[in-house]
């Protein structure tokens, strides 16, 4: 707004309208105010504001706990916090507050904002943590979890009560070599949960070892085994003398059984010998 | 009658004897007799007990004088018969005490019903033992007689042993030695005799054959094979019991004579003697001793033959 003047040679209509121009819109409506302001006229106003200046040319700032007074004359200085704010004064009477561009948050930090958070390649966004060029997000830390991790369909629960790690799909797949240290086994639940297991150990190695398990459907057979091997268990021409326990083959084991006995020379059969037939 | 057959075993089967080898048991049946015959005859001096057999010959007749005359041939004596007994041959039977049968002393065989069962002793002996006895009491003087006796002429025979050690006869045929008798002599000495032939008594020499030793139950009823040894021993004193102490038949003696019973073994014991009624001589000694004797003459004849005979009864 520049300051009104009136040359020689303008008229009186134009200084009229000038001089309203001025009383209205460059002096104001007395009428307008403040309603803390007694006075009624510009001068008075300022007068009055003056006076009111005058007497307490200070203001407070505070932080909420702390309340400086700024004074008259007085410089107020907004200092900046390495790595966290920055303050930078400009005219006109300008403040502007900004972060670095590397920022540390002594304390806690919260954001709020429902939206997406990144930081660098890596977004937040909800409950969602993702990489802006990646697939991979690496934590290079341990990672300890209170609730359930889930990788895709495979569940890592870390309550000791429950089932620590399992999948959706009701089979957790394993895609290396499963390696027990030592004194450690499997150990199976069976089907209720109850206070027995079955534990699969092993006697400790003192070279590798394998045991294959084969290509086929059946029950695994242990030395507790009893009336459980069958006869198509046993491959053809298999079963040595050695197997054999003394006294173990009867007359109903032989296969078209004969018999020879023996007798002695008054006719009295002194042994019976079974032989399996043609 | 229960002829078996023994059994034995080839590639691990049990398997019946051949009639080849039923017949070797048989042989070895006789060897082991052999060794230790239980009716055993010796050459004695005298007193033998199978029989007495003599031995004639002439001699002459005592030689007739006269201080005339020539004594005449009716007056002059006859040669008379010289006869010597021989009893030289003594039998002695042993006294064998078998091992009991305990139902499986002897060798298993296939009964009708195809059990393996033990043979008894009658099975033995139908099988074994009578079949060797028959070998051993037959006339043959092979080595399937071993350990039985012949006699012979000759103090050595192939295949047998001379029994006395001392090639002593057991007879010996003599006749009178006409060539000794001379008129000259008169009066000679009567019994001039020659020995024409003397008889040896000989034991026929076993020889070992091979076999195929039978099987057997032992102890735990297990069918086991014979060792030769005990095989050998069981079969051995059975037969030597049986030669000695048979009471079905099988028993072994001997008789010298010339009763027929049993088959002869060896020679013939010939006793000959000469047939001549006499041969008249006379000895001018001087006119006073006129002498006459009459010698033995004639061909030789048979008088008796004698056998040495073995019996089975």
């Amino acid at each position: 707004m520049a300051a009104r003047t009136i040359s020689a040679t303008q008229t009186l209509e134009e200084f009229r309208t000038e001089f309203n121009a001025l009383s209205s819109q460059d002096f104001g409506d007395i009428a307008t105010l403040d309603s803390g302001i007694s006075a009624t006229s510009v001068v008075g106003a300022v007068n009055e504001l003056y006076t009111s200046i005058a007497g307490s040319l200070a203001f407070d700032i505070s932080d909420g706990s702390t309340t400086e007074t700024i004074s008259n004359a007085q410089t107020l200085t907004f200092a900046s916090t390495a790595n966290q704010v920055t303050a930078t004064v400009s005219a006109t009477d300008t403040v502007t507050f900004s972060l670095p561009s590397d920022v540390t948050i002594t304390g806690e930090f919260t954001a709020q904002g429902t939206g997406t958070h990144t930081l660098g390649t890596i977004t937040v966004a909800g409950n969602t943590i993702a990489s802006s060029d990646s697939d991979t997000i690496t934590i290079n830390d341990n990672v300890t979890a209170a609730g359930t991790i889930q990788a895709g369909s495979t569940l890592i629960n870390p309550n000791v009560a429950a089932t620590n790690i399992s999948n959706t799909t009701g089979t957790v797949r394993f895609g290396s070599n499963i390696n027990l240290n030592a004194s450690y086994n499997l150990i199976f639940e069976g089907s209720t949960d109850d206070a027995f297991e079955t534990t699969v150990t092993v006697v400790d190695p003192t070279v590798d070892r394998t045991i294959t398990i084969p290509d086929e459907t059946g029950t695994i057979i242990t030395t507790g085994s009893s009336s459980v091997i069958t006869g198509s268990m046993i491959a053809s021409d298999t079963i040595g003398e050695i197997n054999m326990a003394d006294d173990a083959i009867g007359q109903d084991q032989l296969k078209s059984v004969v018999t020879l006995q023996i007798l002695n020379s008054t006719g009295t059969v002194v042994k019976t010998l079974y032989g399996a037939g043609a | 009658m229960a002829v078996r057959k023994p059994l034995y075993v080839v590639s691990g089967n049990l398997r019946e004897m051949d009639t080849t080898m039923v017949d070797e048991i048989v042989a070895r049946t006789v060897y082991q007799y052999s060794l230790n015959p239980s009716v055993a005859l010796s050459v004695v001096a005298s007193g033998g007990n199978i029989g007495s057999i003599t031995d004639t010959r002439k001699q002459a007749g005592s030689f007739s004088t006269s201080t005339t005359a020539f004594p005449t041939e009716a007056t002059t004596a006859e040669p008379s018969t010289v006869t010597v007994t021989y009893d030289k041959i003594s039998s002695a039977n042993a006294t064998v005490s078998p091992t009991a049968d305990t139902g499986k002393t002897w060798p298993v065989y296939y009964n009708a019903s195809g059990q393996v069962q033990a043979m008894n002793l009658q099975d033995v002996k139908d099988t074994f033992l009578h079949p060797a006895i028959d070998l051993l009491a037959s006339g043959s003087l092979t080595s399937s007689q071993a350990g039985t006796y012949h006699i012979s002429t000759s103090a050595s025979v192939a295949g047998s042993t001379e029994v006395s050690g001392s090639s002593t006869p057991i007879f010996s045929d003599t006749r009178a030695d006409t060539s000794l008798y001379t008129a000259a002599g008169i009066p000679e000495t009567l019994d001039q005799p020659t020995t024409v032939t003397n008889y040896y008594l000989h034991r026929i020499d076993g020889v070992s054959g091979t076999y195929t030793e039978p099987y057997f139950l032992d102890a735990s009823n297990n069918i086991k094979e014979y060792t030769t040894a005990a095989f050998d021993s069981l079969i051995g004193e059975w037969v030597r019991y049986t030669a000695a102490s048979s009471t079905d038949g099988y028993a072994l003696s001997y008789t010298l004579g010339t009763t027929a019973t049993g088959n002869t073994r060896g020679t013939g014991i010939a006793d000959t003697i000469l047939n001549g009624s006499g041969n008249y001589q006379q000895l001018f000694v001087n006119a006073d001793d006129y002498r006459a004797q009459e010698f033995p003459d004639g061909t030789a004849v048979t008088a008796n033959t004698y056998y040495l005979r073995i019996i089975k009864s």
